[in-house]
């Protein structure tokens, strides 16, 4: 039996002059439930809070809060901000309907809603301040973006999902039920019998993970994963994820100062890489601090989980590694070595040697004086001058090298490659790979060297070689349904062997003269 | 000077052989003595020598009708002057043969093309020995205002070998091959430069030297408030959705990041499509910042952002940085 109870609580505040009028009114109803029915509740502003009853039925308390600027935005948003009851006596949908916010006026909408103990409750809800459920046996989902959930006292599975808010579950006496339990940039709390045991998973990013229990057989499953078994090993399992904050699952009436970092009482760390690509495995530390220098003396060295690098100046050699994210660099004086998980890396001049990989992000290199190897493992590489041997690799990515006064060896799997040679040059060896681009070379006008160049394409009147320069010969043959031109020959009486492979795409060995034709500007 | 400008004037008759003796013995004399003259010979034949080789296109009826009504003509009078030497198209350089079937710009280009003088002598034959390949088309140039260019174009012209210009006095210029090297020049705000562009720059095959390099020429010059276009976004954010160069892609979104937030509303969706499924980590990087810049600039976060945000920081196997970025970009969500 379905009961409405009409009841407006109107309060009018008029607030200081400029500041509009609050104006808030109650409805409250009830509707019959199942005792093992769903409710569902969706709301965009407010707070939110459930607790389980003995009645089979859900008894609905909806505060409506209004702020507008004046009479005619406040029956606007009376007009377009509506509650409504849904649904049968299997599922009961409580939603509000309307925006929240605009230029003129503002809602919210907050519930008390009473829902029998065995119900299943699913909450959604975008800019909540507060969400609460207690004293539910049946299985609860929350989604919400902003504001602390907390889960009392319910004994069935729980399905969190955060964003921007903490986490809290104060589990019942006896835990029987799986929980998973995620934010993004909140924390989360856990609090459960002391004699409760399941299994403990862990992960945080940024923060850090720990417990007041006995934790047995833990382990990291990645650089940022632990799991373990609390008390002894169980079926229950408790999920506990974020990205940017801590975690911490303690026993009921426990000090959290007993609280230990999981990173403590692991077995071994074991860092699985299932797909290890350029970079290295992320180093499993505990430091995750951006550094942000003008000046280092001397050899430098810094080594961080996650964290972004930005020093001008480094007078000495430079050794640094990050789980994820950017370096930039502004001059090394010595030996370059700089390793990124993912993240871009910004190099200025670099005196010695450079070894700068990435396993995601751009790399920008102005000067590399005496060449080196650069790699990313996605992302376009641009270096403006290279002294030396250099060697450039992309997983898909254009490489660009503007000046090379060494041999080049520059490979990509999707991308563009541009190298050009300096004047001074008279030969040099180049080897260049793309599985899908172009191939530009820039050769001084007296640049001797024997070229061999490769174009396999499904469409030759597009894809072809070009050359400025005389003397190579072109061959056209049939390989698999694409078409595969092949130039070979010396040009100004041969030299250093360049080797030049394009798939899907051309080459074009230019002379370094001004053309006729403007060129993109660089 | 007079006398090369002369020679030069003759070079189309001798290669046609339709010069009287005195004047072709007076024309060969010079260019064995004059360099550039000589190299203005050499590029004459060499270029008769491709335009022979490639093969015949008809233009489309309805663009030649749509055509011979814009200029006033029938049938008839179209019909090519005997005085005229009958060009063969190039059969080597497809693009050029089928740029022939295309108005390109909405006849613009076209009538101004037509209205340049073609070279009146006598039909006769020309041997050229050998032909080296040429990086970019030496056909005639001509060189139209984009205000001269209806902006709409009609059909998919086959425009090639397209390259960036920048003109003085902040104008740009957009230079390619169709019946002939064609040069638009304008405001990049101009309705027909912004078509135009838009149009190139989908079209895989038409740039070059590079493609990323012409996106990225496109970045500086659209970037700027004053005359970012939401067309252009349109076009970025179809290359991003479709092309198969990973290079160009992140270039795209790269592109797509520095534009304001009110030009580049419409592509959020593309946005977070390439944040989900785009294999290179590059991409997703820069479409996640794409969209950090959407936010930071006044656009709203509906459901389907934040939830892809939220599972692309969750994600185990995504890459730390990546999820670092989109845990950022959730933080800042403001409660209402």
């Amino acid at each position: 039996m379905t009961k409405a109870i009409p009841a407006w609580v109107l309060l009018v505040a008029v607030a200081p002059a400029g500041a509009g009028v609050v104006v808030s009114d109650r409805l409250q109803h009830e509707v019959s439930l199942n005792p093992s029915g769903l409710v569902v509740i969706d709301n965009t502003a407010g707070n939110i809070e459930v607790t389980g009853g003995s009645d089979a039925k859900v008894v609905i308390r909806a505060d409506r809060v209004i702020r507008a600027d004046d009479g005619a935005a406040l029956a606007e948003a009376r007009q377009h901000v509506n509650r409504v009851v849904e649904g049968n006596d299997k599922t009961r949908v409580i939603r509000t309907l309307g925006p929240a916010v605009t230029p003129r006026w503002n809602a919210q909408v907050h519930y008390t809603v009473v829902v029998p103990r065995a119900a299943n409750l699913k909450i959604v809800s975008t800019h909540t301040q507060r969400i609460r459920v207690a004293g539910l046996t049946g299985q609860v989902t929350v989604k919400s973006v902003h504001g602390p959930v907390v889960i009392d006292d319910v004994a069935g599975a729980v399905f969190v999902e955060n964003i921007n808010g903490d986490v809290i579950l104060l589990a019942p006496r006896v835990m029987s039920a799986n929980a998973r339990l995620s934010s993004i940039n909140g924390s989360i709390a856990v609090r459960t019998p002391p004699d409760a045991k399941f299994t403990w998973e862990a992960e945080t990013v940024m923060g850090e993970a720990r417990t007041a229990y006995t934790v047995r057989g833990g382990q990291f499953l990645t650089p940022t994963r632990f799991r373990g078994s609390v008390n002894s090993p169980a079926k229950v399992m408790l999920i506990t994820e974020t990205f940017g904050g801590n975690v911490l699952v303690m026993p009921h009436g426990a000090e959290e100062s007993a609280a230990r970092p999981v990173r403590s009482m692991i077995r071994q760390v074991i860092v699985p890489s299932p797909n290890p690509g350029v970079g290295p495995m992320m180093p499993a530390l505990a430091n995750r601090a951006d550094v942000r220098l003008p000046l280092h003396q001397g050899r430098y060295r810094y080594e961080t989980s996650i964290g972004n690098v930005h020093i001008d100046e480094i007078r000495g050699a430079a050794r640094i590694v990050t789980g994820a994210g950017e370096v930039t660099l502004g001059a090394v004086y010595g030996h370059c070595d700089v390793v990124s998980y993912g993240g871009p890396l910004t190099l200025g001049d670099i005196v010695g040697p450079l070894a700068a990989r990435t396993e995601a992000g751009n790399i920008s290199v102005q000067r590399a004086r005496e060449g080196g190897t650069i790699a990313t493992g996605g992302g376009s590489i641009l270096v403006q001058y290279s002294g030396g041997p250099i060697q450039l690799s992309s997983r898909g990515g254009d490489i660009t090298l503007r000046q090379a006064m060494g041999a080049v060896t520059a490979d990509t799997r999707s991308g563009d490659i541009t190298v050009a040679f300096d004047r001074s040059l008279k030969t040099e060896r180049m080897v260049a790979k793309t599985g899908k681009g172009n191939i530009m070379v820039t050769l001084p006008g007296r640049f001797g060297v024997d070229i061999d160049a490769e174009v396999i394409t499904s469409d030759p009147t597009v894809n072809s070689i070009r050359s400025d320069f005389q003397g190579l010969s072109i061959q056209r043959e049939q390989v698999g349904g694409k078409t595969r031109i092949r130039a070979t020959g010396k040009i100004n009486g041969g030299g250093e062997r360049i080797e030049l492979q394009a798939m899907e795409g051309g080459i074009y060995i230019a002379l370094d003269a001004p053309r006729v034709s403007p060129m993109v500007p660089h | 000077m007079s006398e090369c400008h002369l020679m030069k004037e003759s070079m189309p008759l001798l290669l046609t052989e339709s010069l009287d003796r005195d004047r072709r013995e007076l024309t060969h004399r010079h260019i064995e003595t004059c360099a550039r003259c000589a190299d203005e010979w050499q590029a004459c034949r060499e270029t008769w020598a491709l335009m022979g080789e490639l093969p015949e296109v008809d233009v489309p009826a309805r663009v030649r009708e749509g055509f011979l009504a814009a200029a006033g003509l029938s049938d008839a009078q179209a019909a090519p002057s005997r005085s005229l030497v009958p060009f063969r198209r190039r059969r080597t350089v497809q693009w050029l043969a089928q740029a022939a079937a295309v108005v390109i710009v909405a006849g613009g280009a076209y009538f101004a093309g037509h209205r340049a003088a073609p070279v009146r002598v006598a039909p006769t034959a020309a041997t050229i020995a050998s032909v080296q390949p040429v990086p970019y088309s030496i056909a005639e140039t001509l060189v139209l205002p984009a205000s001269q260019i209806n902006p709409q174009i009609e059909g998919s012209p086959d425009i090639q070998n397209v390259q960036f210009l920048d003109a003085d006095g902040g104008r740009i210029g957009l230079s390619f091959d169709v019946t002939s090297r064609v040069t638009v020049t304008g405001k990049p705000s101009d309705r027909s430069m912004v078509q135009l562009l838009s149009y190139v720059l989908q079209n895989e095959n038409s740039l070059a030297p590079s493609r990323s390099q012409a996106i990225e020429w496109v970045r500086q010059t659209y970037s700027d408030p004053e005359f970012a276009d939401p067309e252009i976004a349109n076009a970025l954010a179809r290359v991003l959705r479709s092309d198969q160069h990973e290079g160009v892609r992140i270039r795209a979104a790269e592109t797509l990041r520095t534009l304001p937030a009110p030009v580049a509303a419409e592509t959020r969706e593309v946005l977070i499509e390439a944040l989900k499924n785009d294999p290179n980590p590059a991409v997703r990087i820069k479409a996640v910042e794409a969209l950090a810049n959407l936010a930071r600039t006044g656009g709203d976060f509906d459901l389907t952002t934040i939830d892809t945000l939220r599972l692309k920081a969750a994600q185990v196997d995504e890459n730390l940085y990546v999820r670092a970025k989109a845990a950022e970009l959730l933080s800042s969500i403001q409660p209402q």
